[in-house]
């Protein structure tokens, strides 16, 4: 009686029930998408960096270290000796290291020095790897692979030559003329920081400064591509590395040793630890993001209670007539409560069926134009659990206009009401 | 011979403490015609509302089919209503968006044992009724697409199915003209006739009590004098 009364109760309240759903669905879309949004961004800053165990670099802000070494952030305070990377690589609890220079630019892009260890290793997301689309790795002292991102905006192919610039600053006005590298490969899509880099060798890196020592281009350069062999450079000192334990316990006691490292002022932080700390501070925007789908949720299920309660004078008619053919004021009670409880139940549906579609489609617009990874996955708990206080908020506000129902057709027994 | 309704020293208010209805007897046989004449306001919606089981005395007896309503659960009231009692208001007797037929019906889906009642294929029923009726051409016309007329005798066609023992009609004709008020009384006595329930129809109309076996003034019977509400 109940599914056949509400049925046709709401073919016949097409329009309003329409609208009633869709505002729940939209704001149900809307609570979800947020929610998606902020794990995503939370994750995809988090897991920009995965199965590191320390980052080490020069004593100083451990978030600053962070920052420049993982974002490319600010700028490094201080270098550590290449001698002293050396040695930590070769302790025996270390698995793998990747050794980061910092300190010039292209065209605003930060180049990174490095070795075919981040290649090998470098993992985000959990273990995604770093790939090269086209092209190879940098072997050569002027060889270079770009990110994505930097290839896409200046139409860089491979065997373009290009030439840095000294320091970070996008206008730089001395440039590392004498010394332009060479493209070799361009790098898959990360929806990382590395796609807004460029690669570099350790022994490139020190090649293109020789002669730079105070900072400034020396007085005969006299250094060119030709007259250089990788063997002959000497590496004197890089910015930071990643480092990884053979097992996961070691990690702290090797940070204390780290910290504690006699030849060298050198800190050692543990990257999760870091950025969350870091996330957590920037929280305040997710927060208000949130608070702005909850509104629109209240107003969604404002939006139901009002609807029903409107239509309430025009059903205590009908509310007198199923009482005068035999229903209970118990009966009238579940039919409203019924009602309610199915449009909530809809839009709920309508509104998830939403977000996965719109997921589904802006997706890969996310990921490329915001670096914006958004996993299509079942509903977490922390969603099923919005769901659920969703359709009990929705159940409960249909008390209100049930109530009233009641109320009333005790009140007016078989008077109908006009 | 049984009583189908009885009511003896009977009182009843509302919450407000305002008293309503105050009469020593009054006794309706089974299968009888009874016109009750109720001008409005003298008591005869909360009088309908005892005989239906949605109201229940202060004090007194009420008794429908021998059963003392003041100690029967309200679920079981509304249950006897459903199942036995059908009821004809002076409008609006249809929900707008249910066909005619469907409106007919509408007990049936609203009570089981009304259902029960009926042995063969309920729409066959149905149609029965309506053709009885005059309701044919417009079975499956949406209620609010019906004259008035036509709306009232969905509305007995819908009290009749599945044969109550008791139908109440609350001025079912004061909102139709005079050729459409004979039809529909014709139509009604003759169902009496033929399926022999006990009816009790209210109107403020006097001339029409001609056709019913008794006819009692709730004004008279009714022993509080000055009700103005």
């Amino acid at each position: 009686m109940i599914t056949y009364l509400t049925r046709k109760s709401i073919q016949n309240r097409k329009l309003t029930s329409l609208l009633c759903v869709a505002s729940i669905a939209l704001s149900v879309a809307l609570l979800l998408g947020v929610e998606r949004i902020k794990n995503g961004a939370r994750d995809g800053f988090t897991n920009t960096i995965s199965q590191t165990d320390l980052i080490v670099g020069a004593k100083g802000g451990p978030l600053q270290l962070v920052l420049y070494t993982v974002f490319r952030i600010g700028s490094p305070t201080n270098n550590i000796r290449y001698s002293s990377y050396t040695e930590i690589k070769n302790f025996p609890e270390v698995d793998w290291t990747i050794p980061i220079s910092l300190g010039d630019a292209y065209r605003g892009y930060r180049v990174v020095g490095t070795d075919e260890n981040l290649f090998k290793h470098y993992r985000y997301r959990g273990d995604q790897k770093i790939e090269v689309l086209d092209g190879q790795v940098p072997v050569g002292i002027f060889d270079v692979v770009l990110g994505y991102e930097v290839a896409q905006k200046f139409q860089h192919k491979t065997s373009d030559l290009i030439i840095l610039s000294h320091g970070i600053s996008e206008k730089s006005f001395m440039e590392h003329s004498v010394t332009p590298f060479k493209v070799v490969g361009i790098m898959k899509p990360t929806a990382t920081p590395l796609d807004r880099s460029i690669f570099i060798t350790l022994e490139g890196m020190e090649a293109i400064h020789l002669g730079w020592e105070n900072g400034v281009p020396g007085k005969n350069p006299g250094i060119t591509p030709e007259n250089l062999k990788k063997e002959n450079i000497q590496i004197g000192q890089i910015t930071s590395f990643l480092l990884k334990t053979k097992s996961r316990i070691q990690t702290l006691k090797l940070q204390r040793k780290i910290d504690t490292y006699p030849e060298d002022p050198m800190m050692a932080v543990i990257p999760g630890l870091a950025l969350h700390q870091l996330w957590r501070t920037l929280s305040y925007v997710e927060n208000i993001l949130y608070l702005i789908s909850l509104c629109v949720l209240a107003v969604g299920l404002i939006s139901v209670v009002v609807s029903l309660y409107t239509s309430l004078n025009e059903r205590r008619r009908e509310i007198s007539i199923f009482r005068a053919l035999g229903a209970g004021a118990g009966k009238v009670v579940s039919l409203l409560l019924f009602e309610s409880s199915l449009i909530v139940l809809t839009g709920i549906l309508i509104g998830t069926t939403l977000l996965y579609l719109c997921l589904f489609i802006v997706r890969p617009y996310l990921e490329s134009n915001f670096s914006l990874y958004l996993p299509i996955q079942f509903p977490s708990s922390t969603e099923l659990i919005y769901l659920g206080s969703i359709l009990f908020g929705g159940i409960t506000a249909g008390f209100i206009p049930a109530i009233k129902a009641y109320r009333n057709s005790l009140q007016d027994g078989l008077t109908i009401q006009v | 011979m049984k009583l189908a309704i009885n009511m003896q020293n009977l009182s009843f208010h509302y919450e407000d403490a305002h008293p309503i209805l105050k009469l020593d007897v009054f006794e309706v046989k089974k299968q009888e015609k009874i016109f009750i004449y109720g001008p409005s306001g003298c008591g005869k919606s909360t009088l309908l509302g005892l005989i239906a089981g949605v109201f229940l005395p202060q004090q007194g007896t009420l008794e429908v089919f021998g059963l003392d309503f003041c100690s029967t659960s309200r679920s079981k009231r509304d249950k006897i209503r459903g199942k036995e009692i059908g009821y004809i208001f002076q409008t609006f007797n249809l929900i707008p968006y249910l066909s005619c037929l469907e409106n007919i019906l509408l007990p049936c889906i609203i009570t089981r044992q009304r259902k029960n009642k009926i042995t063969g294929p309920l729409e066959q029923e149905a149609a029965l009724l309506a053709e009885h009726l005059n309701l044919t051409e417009v079975l499956h016309k949406k209620a609010r697409q019906l004259s008035v007329g036509q709306q009232q005798r969905v509305a007995a066609a819908r009290a009749l199915i599945g044969n109550p023992q008791l139908v109440i009609a609350d001025e079912p004709t004061s909102s139709l003209d005079g050729k459409n008020t004979n039809e529909f009384l014709k139509l009604l006595l003759r169902e009496w006739e033929e399926k022999q329930f006990t009816l009790v129809f209210v109107s403020h109309d006097e001339r029409l009590a001609n056709d019913f076996n008794r006819s009692v003034s709730l004004p008279e019977l009714n022993r509080i004098k000055d009700l103005r509400k």
